[in-house]
């Protein structure tokens, strides 16, 4: 009975939805791809001493290439208003 | 020889079983504790991250979303949690408003008042864009990766340790005389 309280306190952050400031969203991006380099580099690892660097290095791969993706899109978006 | 593959058959379906009911508990079952515990982080980071910024009604639903719900089914062990949880908010919200079933969604023309007091109620629990395309990236995110520590964690254990790609590995500089070994096991 003691437990409910305390788990319901867990559970509020799931149940009420939190509200991100504008400036955050697109900072949401990099915990992601750390995440996502951080899984992909771990299933390809004999052991962890190699992980940390290999895990940099997929991160700033995906970040980058992210960012390329992107202004290669907002270029084009720039062309079509110009143009059309 | 038939008890040693019985019993690696057995290892890997409990590691397998493992990490989706919990990422890196697989791992862990193994004997790989740090890597357990870098799955564990790395999935359920996203999970929760996306289940917060979400809210459990919406997110974990197969009502509102069944493809989201499908690719957060890779993390059974919070998904299966989450989705019970969300029917019992949503069946509290039925009997506040006295309703027998979910309003139907208008296709074309007014919304119902039923639809609309459920809509209204509802909306507290919810989030909406962009929060809510956010939250299905992490959450779709976190459920596909636990499928690759899945996959890992049987690899593991059918392999005795080899990750999932272990095909493609450069040879380590101290375990190199031993890497055609393992391969050729495998």
């Amino acid at each position: 009975m003691t437990m409910l309280p305390a788990l319901l306190l867990l559970g509020w952050p799931f149940i009420h939805p939190l509200d991100l400031p504008a400036g955050a969203r697109l900072w949401m991006l990099l915990p992601l791809v750390a995440c996502v380099a951080t899984v992909y580099r771990a299933t390809r690892v004999h052991s962890m001493h190699r992980m940390a660097r290999a895990t940099a290095i997929t991160f700033v791969n995906i970040v980058v290439g992210m960012t390329l993706i992107a202004l290669a899109f907002y270029l084009l978006h720039l062309a079509a208003r110009q143009f059309l | 020889m038939p008890t040693d593959s019985k019993d690696t058959t057995m290892k890997s379906i409990q590691a397998g079983l493992l990490t989706w009911i919990l990422p890196g508990a697989g791992h862990f079952m193994l004997g790989h504790r740090r890597l357990a515990l870098v799955f564990f982080v790395a999935i359920s980071f996203p999970y929760l991250t996306g289940l917060a910024v979400g809210g459990v009604v919406n997110s974990v639903n197969p009502r509102t979303n069944k493809w989201l719900f499908l690719a957060e089914l890779g993390v059974g062990g919070y998904t299966v949690p989450g989705y019970l949880i969300s029917q019992k908010i949503e069946q509290g919200i039925l009997a506040e408003l006295n309703f027998d079933s979910i309003p139907p969604q208008p296709t074309h023309g007014q919304q119902s008042e039923e639809h609309k007091q459920w809509v209204t109620r509802r909306s507290q629990y919810v989030a909406y864009y962009p929060e809510s395309d956010m939250a299905q990236i992490y959450l779709a995110t976190a459920g596909l990766l636990n499928l690759l520590a899945i996959l890992d964690a049987i690899s593991r254990a059918q392999t005795g340790g080899l990750p999932t790609f272990h095909r493609e590995l450069e040879p380590e500089p101290a375990a190199a005389s031993s890497t055609p070994k393992q391969e050729s096991s495998s």
